[in-house]
């Protein structure tokens, strides 16, 4: 005990000497790369009207002061409500779903329905079903949702199995497992779905000034946009990517401080668990709950057209989908249509799917071996998260041009983030002991990283490579919509301006329907590699 | 920059007299309010729901509620913000609108689906904004010029695009077509040759930018469509037709004064409606400017502003049936105007 005790102490000395130097290598290293920025803005970007220089970002900020002030507010305003609301419901969401398998099972799917609609088809049904303020802090609200959810059920079932023993065997129940085991033990992924929040809700509020506002950094970038007044529009993406990273910042001090006792609790074999069931059985067990949740999803968007009894015009209900797609006598010409579109978004989805997947679990496996390129990229990483696509797009589209890889840039940037922040964690809750051990033994950084860090991190990975699913298909449309011109993404985009609802309900269902398939497909993955490494995640 | 630059002492004129009649308009609702209304009908609320976010596209309206051209009419107007993802039909067919605008095209459309619901009142611009812009040094003046070039079309530009292009015998080989948003990065950057913009609004981001854009009209080649049309649904007509015609005079009103100077219109929307925005003086009255010929045509010097011509209704009708969007007369309906002008060219 007093070699570790020593051991820890030596440890935490020359961190904080290794500290001081870090800082310097990252201030230098910033410094390195404003000036690369300002240089290439200067002689380049600029005059091809894609990006600001910082020096002409500062000369905006310093003009209007008051003008950026009342719009941070303004935004900011909408943002916090909406990530304070979302990741409310997600965590009281996320308990639920992990104490009550039945409703996990029947309910999961439906909040996954709500991430997977595509923004284009969102905003005017927000628009119609609330007022202004309240549309805007729904959509922020929305963007936090299922990846906190997510994160808050990887935390719970994160909780190892000997102290899970000791409470069932002190006599206590779920609720006591929950108290003194699952919450506790939860805290650091449920945080890091809170600082993932910050940038996805300002991201909503900006978005959310789409369907029409006075005032906000979302007026503020459609007027800069639309002059191309450069300044101001690199001024809002510095603004909300500041938005995004002081909450992101200030949450990873929390984990900080939280974490050293939840990831220096000494592992165990988990309870056994109970007698598996027969294929069949399982099989059929499975299907059933796929029926309900589909069920409960039906009720839901049905009830959602009565609930706010919706204009006709603009909701359509799901047999009017039906007809549309199966019984109208137009039918098979709407599916094929549909159809074509479809195989092009898959292309799109899947390839961006693998590279934000990839890029995400390099840099954060990157970023572990080496702290200063964390302290480095991580604000670079917070940006492309936090500043509006609509922005980056010319500039990714001179870069990458507009075929397949201009889609592969905006679905990794789209993806990517909520990976490298989830197996980040991941990666940094290894057992204080097994760390120990690996020490002991003289192992080096790479076989520590290969033989436990990444193997402790498995469950984070997956949980990536789930959120990642749908994600990379709603960045796909995304793509379709703003750079390549074809695939459902276009077609949304384009019943919209038709007002052609019937279609965009269709478009959104399949879009939806792939969406939540794609995400089985990769739970499916993740049980059976679970199964084997950490049954406790699997609940 | 400006073609007209006004001298201080007149602007300084201007804005004194705005003042004034801003103070009297005060002074007489105020003193209006705390007599016994006399008058019998009361103030109808409408709600307006523009397009974009607040610009001097929509000058004339502020001017409307600001001088009280909407009050003396009896009609209280919530101009409503638009945005890029505001769907205005949507908005008449659920109630939260009892105006909208729009262009004819889309409220064509919007009426295959919702059964002949909505129809056109007044015609805010007589000739659409929609234009090809290029730069000078590789111009786009002709759709001939198009061919071999790389367009910037906004997707929800895409089938007014397919209908141009074969109005003009351009074959969809003949040109790439990408989707672009509503900047003009891509031209700037060389990405696309041309993209359609408004001829009001982009272009002077161009010029800002140091560069000389050379723009194309779709009306001076055979897409002959109004702009910022007025729409309501019959049943807010049958219902509400004299606030719908108070709102209406109250436009045309606000339109009069700002064809007469825009100056307050532009004060109006970068000081106050907009002003948030991060508009500057500068670049709204050049907008305004490059707005007034459409918004002024010898229609409407003959009939008054916002009016509708038998001529130019079935112009529009060919333009979008050449859509393949079907459509007749009753998407349009002049009575109001009628009423409002009875033969008249303005409004005193």
């Amino acid at each position: 005990m007093t070699a570790i005790a020593t051991a820890r102490a030596s440890a935490r000395r020359s961190s904080g000497r290794r500290a001081a130097s870090r800082w310097g290598l990252t201030a230098g290293a910033s410094i390195l790369l404003l000036i690369l920025w300002e240089v290439l803005a200067d002689a380049w970007l600029s005059r091809l009207g894609v990006l600001a220089s910082p020096s002409a970002i500062v000369r905006s900020l310093v003009q209007t002061p008051e003008l950026y002030a009342g719009a941070v507010a303004a935004t900011g305003w909408v943002a916090v409500r909406g990530w304070f609301f979302g990741n409310l419901a997600a965590i009281v969401a996320g308990i639920v779903f992990v104490q009550v398998r039945a409703i996990e099972q029947l309910f999961l799917r439906l909040a996954l329905t709500l991430f997977c609609l595509p923004l284009v088809a969102v905003m005017p049904l927000l628009q119609l079903t609330f007022d202004p303020d309240t549309a805007k802090v729904a959509l922020a609200a929305m963007s936090v949702f299922f990846t906190t959810l997510v994160s808050t059920m990887l935390g719970l079932r994160a909780a190892e199995g000997g102290p899970l023993t000791m409470v069932r065997a002190w006599g206590g129940g779920t609720g006591a497992s929950l108290r003194v085991v699952r919450l506790p033990s939860g805290i650091p992924a449920m945080i890091t779905g809170l600082q993932i929040g910050a940038a996805a809700a300002v991201l909503g509020a900006v978005f959310g000034e789409f369907i029409g506002s006075e005032t906000g950094l979302g007026v503020l970038l459609i007027n800069g946009l639309q002059m191309l007044n450069l300044g101001r529009v690199w001024s809002v993406a510095v603004l909300a990517t500041l938005m995004a990273a002081v909450p992101y910042a200030l949450f990873g001090l929390v984990r900080r401080v939280v974490s050293p006792w939840s990831s220096s609790i000494s592992t165990a074999a988990p309870l056994g668990s109970t007698r598996p069931r027969p294929l069949p059985a399982r099989i059929g067990i499975a299907l059933a709950w796929v029926l309900g949740s589909l069920l409960v999803i039906l009720a839901a968007w049905w009830a959602y057209l009565i609930v706010f009894s919706l204009s006709p015009f603009v909701g359509k209900s799901p047999l009017t989908v039906f007809q549309y797609l199966v019984t109208d006598p137009a039918a098979a010409a709407n599916r094929e249509v549909l159809q074509k579109a479809l195989g092009v978004t898959l292309v799109h989805a899947g390839v961006g799917y693998l590279a934000g997947l990839a890029c995400g679990i390099i840099a954060a496996v990157v970023f572990a071996l080496v702290p200063v390129i964390e302290i480095v990229l991580t604000p670079l990483t917070i940006a492309l998260r936090s500043v509006p696509i609509i922005v980056l797009t010319p500039v990714l589209i001179l870069v990458f041009g507009r075929g397949l890889g201009g889609v592969v840039a905006i679905t990794t940037i789209v993806t990517f983030f909520p990976t490298l922040a989830n197996v980040s964690t991941g990666l940094s809750r290894v057992p204080a002991d097994a760390l120990m051990l690996m020490r002991s033994y003289d192992s080096s950084t790479l076989s520590t990283l290969a033989r436990v860090q990444l193997p402790y991190a498995l469950p984070a990975i997956f949980a990536s490579a789930r959120i990642a699913a749908p994600s990379a298909v709603l960045a796909a449309t995304l793509t379709e919509w703003l750079a390549t011109g074809d695939g459902l993404g276009n077609i949304i985009v384009v019943s919209r301006s038709y007002s052609n609802y019937t279609q965009l309900w269709a478009a959104a269902a399949i879009l939806t329907a792939v969406s939540l398939l794609f995400y089985s497909l990769v739970s499916a993955a993740e049980r059976a590699v679970l199964t084997r490494f950490e049954p406790s995640q699997l609940g | 920059m400006p073609r007209l630059p006004l001298r201080t002492a007149a602007r300084t004129a201007i804005a004194v007299a705005a003042v004034a009649t801003l103070g009297a308009t005060l002074a007489a609702c105020s003193s209006s309010s705390s007599t016994p209304a006399s008058t019998t009908a009361a103030v109808t609320t409408l709600n307006y729901q523009t397009s974009w976010i607040p610009l001097v596209q929509f000058g004339g309206s502020y001017v409307a509620e600001k001088e009280g051209y909407y009050a003396a009419n009896k009609v209280k107007v919530n101009i409503l913000p638009g945005g890029p993802d505001v769907d205005g039909m949507a908005a008449l067919e659920a109630g939260k609108a009892d105006i909208a605008v729009s262009n004819p095209d889309v409220v064509a459309r919007a009426n295959a689906q919702a059964g002949g619901n909505l129809v056109i009142v007044a015609a805010g611009f007589q000739k659409s904004p929609l234009a090809i812009m290029s730069l000078s040094t590789n111009p786009i003046n002709t759709p001939a010029d198009m061919k071999g070039k790389k367009i910037g079309v906004p997707t929800g530009d895409a089938a007014t695009n397919d209908a141009f292009t074969k109005l003009n015998g351009i074959s969809s080989s003949d040109y790439t077509s990408v989707p672009v948003s509503f900047d003009v990065a891509p031209t700037l950057s060389g990405d696309v040759a041309g993209q359609y913009v408004f001829a009001t609004e982009q272009p002077i981001a161009v010029e800002a930018a140091g560069k000389t854009p050379t723009t194309m009209l779709l009306a001076d080649h055979g897409m002959n469509e109004y702009a910022q049309v007025y729409v309501v649904t019959k049943d807010t007509l049958a219902k509400k037709r004299a606030a719908i015609e108070g709102f209406l005079k109250g436009e045309i009103k606000g339109w009069q004064n700002y064809v007469a100077d825009p100056t307050e219109a532009v004060a109006l929307t970068v000081n106050d409606y907009g002003k948030s925005g991060g508009l500057t003086i500068k670049e709204q009255t050049r907008q305004a400017q490059l707005q007034m010929p459409i918004i002024v045509t010898d229609t409407t010097k003959a009939h008054g502003l916002l009016w509708m011509s038998a001529e130019d209704i079935d112009a529009n009708i060919a333009t979008i049936k050449a859509l393949g969007v079907t459509a007749d007369k009753s998407l349009f309906d002049t009575s109001l105007l009628e009423d409002i002008y009875q033969g008249a060219s303005s409004l005193k």
